[in-house]
């Protein structure tokens, strides 16, 4: 049911973006995202003329690296920005009370209300730069992807918990821009983190889309997944736990 | 008033939490330039790095998101009476959306400063010079906020903001310190209305920068206020039509 309604209103946004009067502003949004596409790009074009040595981060392993960012990043623009990215600061303001009154789920009403499409325009130019230049077989395309729509889901959780913060804490929409900020570790590759003892400490993150770009590069797909899947499980209590708990301290 | 809001951000847990987690945002670029560092790709200390990193960061990564929205909203919502107010629109932007953001990053601005200091990371002789730079670059960054903001506004673009945000990020040094850059990708950043906010900064990686990027400050500054002053004129216009 949840699934039937989620894929109306995915088409009922595709249609309201192509209305004649929505028309322009979608074609401008999407130009401004491609142009940050380009850019990112040119942004790896640089490093490449400045250190010439960091082989692993060209070629196609660059374009393995950055699609995998920009498909998790088209997805969580694309479905959850408009509903978490304020949720913190509605929290810390205490604007929902009138949620809290409807008689529907906190969780699907505050997570999944508004969908956004221009970020999407990410996911064919991603997946046509990976299928082109690095030419994966079709049953390692089917695990990456899974990995990747893995690495929405946890977006989705872990965003989501670190909205619940405001339900203690007077954060206003600072966990969103730190959520936004550091989901852009998914830019760059897996060896400086591991290279440094680090990877602990920006876990969430990096399984987003750095581990299944890994796993691409270095045909070791299955791993990844069975991390994410670990981590949905986890986040997936943490949330339920976190909410109710956070609820419970808003009525008192 | 600015004491005031000072002291309250200080005795306020929520500010520190807040603080943090910007402070936060730039450990994964601080971890991408050690490890170069430790491939011995680049010739800069670790100190410098994470000190580098930490002060562009800190600066212009709550600067760049906020501010254009704002100004935004002020020049949409209180457009009659305030555009007709004899007192200055630039002044009034200024003390009322500028300076709430300047007064709540003023700690982390002035503890970056003294730990560059301390740690030897900018010499005390280049103090005068850095602060001098950064001022002009709070200027450029209003003006071309006030710019940004009218854009917003006249073209009904929301994304303006966002690209400000996410290309301004990955070229004004955030990402790639602007000493790294050459040839034609300088020459093509040179360019960019965002790029000129990292130029300070990079004294904290050389003793000596490079004179064009000074005369691109300037020039920054020159065209950043000229049009501002006259697109707010034409705005005025707008409005009152």
């Amino acid at each position: 049911m949840f699934k039937n309604r989620l894929t109306v209103q995915i088409i009922r946004a595709f249609r309201q973006n192509l209305l004649p009067e929505n028309y322009p502003d979608t074609i401008r949004e999407m130009v401004a995202v491609l142009v940050w596409m380009l850019s990112t790009y040119a942004f790896y074009l640089v490093l490449k003329e400045s250190f010439p040595r960091l082989t692993e981060l060209f070629s196609a392993n660059l374009v393995v690296i950055v699609s995998s960012y920009f498909i998790v990043d088209g997805l969580i623009y694309s479905l959850l920005y408009r509903n978490l990215h304020e949720l913190s600061q509605q929290i810390s303001s205490a604007k929902i009370d009138y949620i809290i009154l409807l008689p529907t789920n906190f969780q699907t009403y505050t997570s999944f209300r508004r969908i956004q499409m221009s970020s999407s325009i990410q996911l064919p130019i991603a997946l046509i730069l990976v299928f082109f230049l690095f030419k994966p077989t079709f049953f390692e395309s089917i695990l990456w992807l899974g990995s990747l729509i893995l690495g929405f889901v946890i977006a989705y959780f872990f965003w989501y918990f670190l909205s619940l913060i405001a339900f203690w804490l007077k954060v206003d929409d600072k966990v969103s821009i730190f959520f936004e900020e550091l989901s852009l570790v998914g830019l760059f590759p897996l060896q400086p983190f591991l290279s440094l003892n680090v990877i602990w400490f920006f876990f969430p993150f990096l399984s987003l889309a750095s581990f299944s770009a890994y796993g691409l590069i270095y045909h070791s797909l299955y791993p990844a997944i069975l991390i994410q899947l670990a981590l949905i499980f986890v986040l997936y209590f943490l949330c339920r736990f976190v909410e109710s708990s956070g609820l419970r301290h808003y009525r008192s | 008033m600015i004491f005031a809001k000072i002291k309250n951000n200080l005795l306020d847990p929520a500010y520190y939490f807040s603080q943090i987690l910007g402070l936060l945002s730039s450990s994964f670029l601080i971890i991408l330039w050690l490890y170069l560092s430790k491939l011995k790709l680049v010739q800069l200390s670790n100190i410098q790095i994470i000190l580098y990193f930490i002060s562009i960061y800190s600066y212009f990564y709550l600067f760049t998101y906020s501010l254009i929205d704002r100004l935004a909203a002020r020049l949409a919502t209180g457009s009659q009476s305030f555009l007709l107010s004899p007192k200055s629109v630039y002044t009034t932007l200024f003390v009322k959306d500028y300076l709430p953001i300047l007064v709540d990053n003023i700690p982390l601005i002035f503890l970056s400063l003294l730990l560059v200091i301390f740690t030897g990371v900018l010499p005390l002789n280049k103090l005068i010079y850095f602060i001098f730079l950064q001022f002009t670059v709070h200027l450029i960054y209003f003006f071309t906020s006030v710019i940004g903001a009218i854009f917003q506004l006249l073209l009904n673009w929301g994304f303006i903001s966002f690209s400000f945000r996410f290309i301004g990020q990955t070229w004004n040094g955030s990402y790639i310190p602007l000493i790294f850059l050459s040839g034609g990708f300088l020459s093509f950043a040179l360019f960019l209305p965002i790029f000129y906010s990292g130029i300070p900064f990079q004294l904290l990686l050389v003793q000596d920068l490079d004179y064009r990027l000074i005369i691109n400050l300037f020039v920054f500054l020159f065209i950043s206020f000229t049009m501002s002053y006259l697109l707010l004129a034409r705005f005025k216009t707008h409005v009152q039509e």
